[in-house]
């Protein structure tokens, strides 16, 4: 099936964020890279993925994810938005 | 109109499209622009013949725009509210080639030109793409071999690149393996959050409503027997091949031993077949002589009948647990669970 390294990946990472109860400066940072050499192992372009990482960023700092209440479980949201956004949005 | 590099599946994807817009109330017709490889025709012909669709080609023209126009005037004459273009598979750098497209462009002036991508193809989709969305202008994107083990590179660099959507997702060498694509459900699957929704389209599209609700009610009023499992089964096939549907469905990752074999499916079917009435109704009356009987009729072995009750005996107490359930199939389709799954090995 395709996508299967690359889905592995990017679910172990996210699992590893979610079930996290308070994510640091350097918790997103790990995840980032992680993230960044998980698309670049499947051959995304590397000018998308520095953009997806950069946006991925801002958001999560944008959004004070890491002092809420579900960091984890937020940042894999702010993931799969962004992961929809690269595959194009539905339009209506 | 499908342009794309040579191998990328034009050819069987043109077959897919007219077969989906057949199902949506349409009457396609294939058009054969491929002129330079000799047996190109030929393979949209077997094509639109298994599916019965027609299709138009002119093997004396060596002029794609006029065969093209010829083709738009037939659809006229025949009523066909859709032609879908079949054209020769070539490199972007091949500039003659290009310009055979550019004059299609402007000879005929297609509604969609849609690029189709082998997603096996990794980082260089993205020049092919570019280069492609240069010359033509193309309005959405076809990918193609998703069954294989791509990376997926392709499929996420190449909206971003050309900034037209990804519209149809092909997922096999069968003409019913094409699906609408879809960004949110296409992301949760890789992301191992399931994709159920596709699992229930398919689900939907092919099952017979009328027959379905037929069933609803009957599970509702008596016991699940072998007669309603038969027509289970029928129905399944129709959505394609097992294997492909339990691929889409949360948690199959934990199934990937579990060999599916469809095959299975017409052994089943034999059995069952071989059955009287009586015995089809209720299974505890199958003793040691009728299931020689059964073997025998079915051309299988007593070992195969045993393994398949069982089977059957466990999917018929699911389906006793589901009873209560009201909203049809897809509460069906959610209900299924890991476990359940197993029970259809056999
Ligand atoms: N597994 C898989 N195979 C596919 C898919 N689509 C096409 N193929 C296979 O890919 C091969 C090439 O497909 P064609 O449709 O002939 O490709 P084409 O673009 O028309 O090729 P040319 O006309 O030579 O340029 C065939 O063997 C197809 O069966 C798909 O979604 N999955
Ligand atoms: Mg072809």
């Amino acid at each position: 099936m395709a996508f299967e390294g690359l889905s592995s990946r990017l679910q172990e990472i996210t699992r590893k964020i979610r079930g996290k109860a308070r994510i640091t400066e350097s918790d997103l940072k790990e995840m980032l890279r992680e993230v960044k050499l998980a698309l670049l192992e499947a051959d995304v372009n590397y000018k998308i993925v520095k953009d997806f990482i950069e946006t991925i960023r801002e958001k999560a700092l944008g959004q004070d994810v890491l002092k809420s209440l579900t960091p984890g479980q937020q940042v894999v949201k702010i993931v799969k938005d962004e992961l929809v956004e690269l595959l194009g949005r539905n339009r209506k | 109109m499908l342009v794309g590099l040579q191998g990328s599946g034009k050819t069987t994807t043109a077959g897919k499209l007219a077969n989906l817009l057949r199902k949506q109330g349409k009457n396609p017709l294939l058009v054969a622009c491929d002129i330079y490889r000799p047996a190109a025709i030929k393979q949209l012909q077997v094509v639109g013949k298994q599916l019965n669709i027609p299709v138009y080609a002119n093997e004396n023209s060596k002029n794609v725009v006029h065969i093209a126009k010829q083709a738009m005037s037939t659809a006229i004459s025949k009523l066909n509210d859709v032609v879908i273009l079949d054209t020769a598979g070539r490199l972007h750098i091949d500039e003659e080639l290009m310009n055979e497209l550019k004059n299609l462009k402007a000879g005929i002036k297609p509604h969609e030109i849609l690029l189709v991508v082998d997603s096996m193809t990794g980082q260089d989709a993205v020049n092919i793409a570019e280069k492609f969305n240069e010359a033509l202008g193309i309005d959405g994107v076809v990918l193609t071999k998703l069954d294989g083990d791509t990376r997926g590179g392709s499929a996420l660099s190449v909206k971003k690149v050309t900034g037209r959507p990804i519209k149809f997702a092909a997922t096999g060498e069968k003409l019913s393996d094409l699906e609408i694509f879809h960004p949110d459900r296409m992301a949760s699957r890789i992301l191992g959050m399931g994709d159920i929704l596709s699992v229930i389209e398919k689900a939907e599209e092919s099952f017979d409503l009328e027959q379905a609700e037929k069933m609803e009610k009957q599970l509702r009023k008596k016991e699940f027997d072998l007669d309603d499992y038969l027509s289970q089964i029928r129905q399944i096939k129709k959505m394609g091949s097992f294997s492909s549907i339990l691929k889409m469905i949360p948690g199959m990752n934990a199934l990937k031993d579990v060999e599916i074999d469809d095959k299975e499916f017409i052994k089943i079917e034999a059995i069952i077949c071989s059955m009287t009435k009586k015995e089809k109704r209720d299974t505890r009356l199958l003793n040691a002589s009728r299931r020689q009987r059964i073997a025998k009729g079915s051309g299988t072995t007593v070992q195969d009948i045993n393994k398949f009750i069982k089977s059957f005996e466990m999917t018929q107490k699911m389906m006793k647990k589901m009873k209560s359930n009201k909203g049809g199939m897809k509460k069906f389709m959610k209900g299924i669970d890991e476990n359940s799954l197993k029970n259809f090995k056999f």
